[in-house]
């Protein structure tokens, strides 16, 4: 048995709820205040001291107990809280090196298992670096196959979007915004505005505006994505997936392959267009996003997916029972989109009527809608030709576009927490379904085929009765 | 493979729960009439969804209940516009729990529910007695399972 303390830094992480809300704003009135002291402050000092108190009890009083088949952690100031993971239970073990913990000789560990609450890590912990060879034997290899560079900027620019770009974004300029006392979101505002004056013509400024937020956003993900993911680095051993990946802040997952609920097949519409996809595996209790998922290998061409998925995971060719969207309900897959497009053309007239100084923006608004909805009436036409769901030996393939990306998805029928069959009227009328797979993890991830065949499912796949 | 149905105790005791929400909305529309037409409306609005769910839907909605469980699935069959069916393989099945409120212990009855990882199956007012034997069959599979 041997007996570890976290790190000092682990102080940091137990502060970090109260920094924004309690510690900085008392610091800077401290500072702008010199002198003159109301009495209000007094009672915030002393609630920071006594935070502070509680946090440095907290770090005293935390174990880690590790023993050769289980590791005990012991928490706590009034209530003790004793956590017991057997090793056996263990998904995926994740080591961080920032630049912060580099300086002070620290690892941050996280420890998934296929329990616990969604989006936590079952243990997320600082330890010293030196303490992390006791945990080889649930951990990594330095052995490994490096990705290219290359591959990674595809990925990167592939699964980029605005929306990462704003979340990353907006608690970043409001957090440096409240620390320095500077409204960072002006300023951003005045430049944008700046820019707009050089590029004023024939587009009007708001698109130019809208244009130019929406590419930094863009850019803002790329950079986040890619600092992510550059320098990746695999290896596969037989019972273990080893990634480490990152620049300025350096990852190692472990995974135990019997821990991969599923391989996914993901192609992002870029992907698609270069005929790549990026390969991804779905584990259990990994990671604090939404999904469980992560990048294995980025920007595979089809033959080298086919290659992994057949000699790695072992997942063949052999389909048996094959079930598509039935061959009578094209319109059904369509109808919405068509009714969007009637909706997107009739909403940009009246608009441009009733607001004619604005008219350029509508009609700019109106083409983006267009656009969008012609690209998701292609996916929706895709899914009425190719989506399937098949099966091999114990095995689930399935095909199906997404959101914005085509997805196949393979995993094991012992892996599916529950299947949900969904049939409205004209689904009963035509022997139609809706089927939604929820695979068995803390984020039940869940994949969905529309206008499935009922009979043919019921013929076919023993969980439909 | 078993099955098993809901019986008619249970369409009576959804029936006496709808009456007790719909008869105080129905009086109180009454008895504020006299200050706005509009609470003699909402009472008859109330009156007459009141009637079509606990004369209409609720009678079909418990026909429609279907549950079915093996070696294999427990699946669960429901809904009257639209219908879903709830497939968990058995062996996944974390753990049961029976519900009891008092009305629905007093007909001699009681909600099931079934969870997995991250995901449930509610099967309201099952008889009693099979959910018991709904539970020990499933205990029985689950020990089949593991051994």
């Amino acid at each position: 048995m041997k007996k570890l303390r976290p790190h000092p830094l682990m102080m940091l992480n137990y502060l970090y709820p109260y920094l924004f809300v309690l510690i900085i704003p008392i610091v800077r009135r401290a500072l702008s205040r010199a002198g003159r002291y109301p009495l209000v402050f007094f009672a915030e000092t002393a609630a920071v001291v006594l935070v502070c108190f509680g946090v440095v009890l907290r770090w005293i009083l935390c174990r880690i107990y590790l023993f050769d088949d289980k590791i005990i952690v012991k928490s706590g100031i009034l209530f003790r809280r004793e956590l017991i993971i057997p090793f056996k239970n263990i998904s995926c073990v994740t080591e961080e090196r920032s630049l912060l913990n580099a300086l002070f000789c620290a690892v941050t560990l996280r420890i998934d298992t296929e329990a616990g609450k969604k989006g936590k890590a079952d243990l997320f912990v600082r330890i010293y670096k030196k303490d992390i060879k006791y945990f080889q034997s649930i951990s990594w290899s330095n052995e490994g196959q490096k990705v290219s560079v290359l591959r990674v900027i595809l990925m990167a620019a592939a699964t980029s979007s605005v929306g990462v770009g704003a979340l990353v974004a907006a608690p970043f300029i409001n957090k440096v915004g409240t620390l320095l006392n500077v409204g960072i979101s002006e300023l951003l505002i005045d430049t944008v505005n700046d820019a707009n004056r050089y590029m004023s013509g024939i587009i009007p400024p708001i698109v130019n505006t809208i244009t130019l937020v929406f590419l930094a956003l863009y850019l803002i993900s790329f950079v986040f994505t890619l600092a992510k993911n550059i320098f990746m680095r695999v290896y596969l051993s037989d019972k273990t997936l080893h990634i480490e990946k990152g620049m300025i802040v350096r990852r190692k997952s472990v995974f135990k392959i019997s821990s991969v609920n599923a391989v996914i097949i993901d192609k992002a519409p870029l992907m698609r267009l270069l005929r790549r996809a990026n390969l991804k595996i779905s584990v259990a209790g990994y990671g604090a996003e939404r999904g469980e998922s992560t990048t294995l290998v980025p920007s595979l061409t089809r033959r080298e997916g086919k290659k992994m998925l057949n000699e790695y995971f072992q997942i063949g060719d052999g389909r048996d029972k094959t079930v598509k969207a039935d061959r009578n309900s094209e319109w059904r897959f369509l109808r919405w989109y068509i009714f969007l497009l009637f909706l997107v053309a009739v909403a940009a007239y009246i608009f441009s009527a009733l607001f004619s100084p604005f008219k350029d923006l509508f009609v700019f608004l109106a083409l983006v809608g267009v656009f969008l909805i012609a690209y998701l009436m292609s996916l929706a036409e895709y899914n009425f030709r190719k989506e399937y769901l098949c099966t091999s030996v114990g095995s689930l393939f399935i095909r199906v576009a997404r959101r914005f990306s085509v997805c196949e998805m393979y995993c094991t029928k012992n892996r599916i927490g529950m299947v949900k069959l969904r049939r409205y009227p004209i689904d009963r009328r035509m022997q139609t379904c809706n089927v939604k797979i929820i695979l068995r993890n803390e984020n039940a991830d869940s994949i969905a085929l529309k206008h499935i065949n009922y009979i043919t499912l019921k013929e076919y796949y023993g969980f439909s009765r | 493979m078993q099955e098993y149905l809901l019986s008619k105790r249970a369409l009576l005791l959804w029936r006496l729960r709808l009456f007790a929400v719909g008869v105080p909305i129905f009086a109180a529309g009454v008895a504020l009439c006299l200050v706005s037409f509009c609470f003699l409306a909402l009472s008859i609005v109330s009156a007459v969804f009141c009637a079509v769910f606990g004369f209409w839907y609720l009678p079909r909605l418990y026909k429609s209940y279907k549950i079915t469980v093996d070696r294999e699935f427990l699946c669960v069959k429901r809904g009257v516009i639209i219908e879903t069916e709830s497939v968990m393989p058995s062996p996944r099945l974390v753990s049961v729990r029976l519900l009891y409120t008092p009305l629905s212990s007093a007909l001699g009855l009681c909600c099931v529910q079934f969870s997995a990882a991250r995901s449930r199956i509610y099967i309201t007012s099952l008889e009693r007695d099979a959910a018991q034997q709904l539970v020990l069959l499933l205990q029985g599979e689950c020990e089949h399972e593991k051994a």
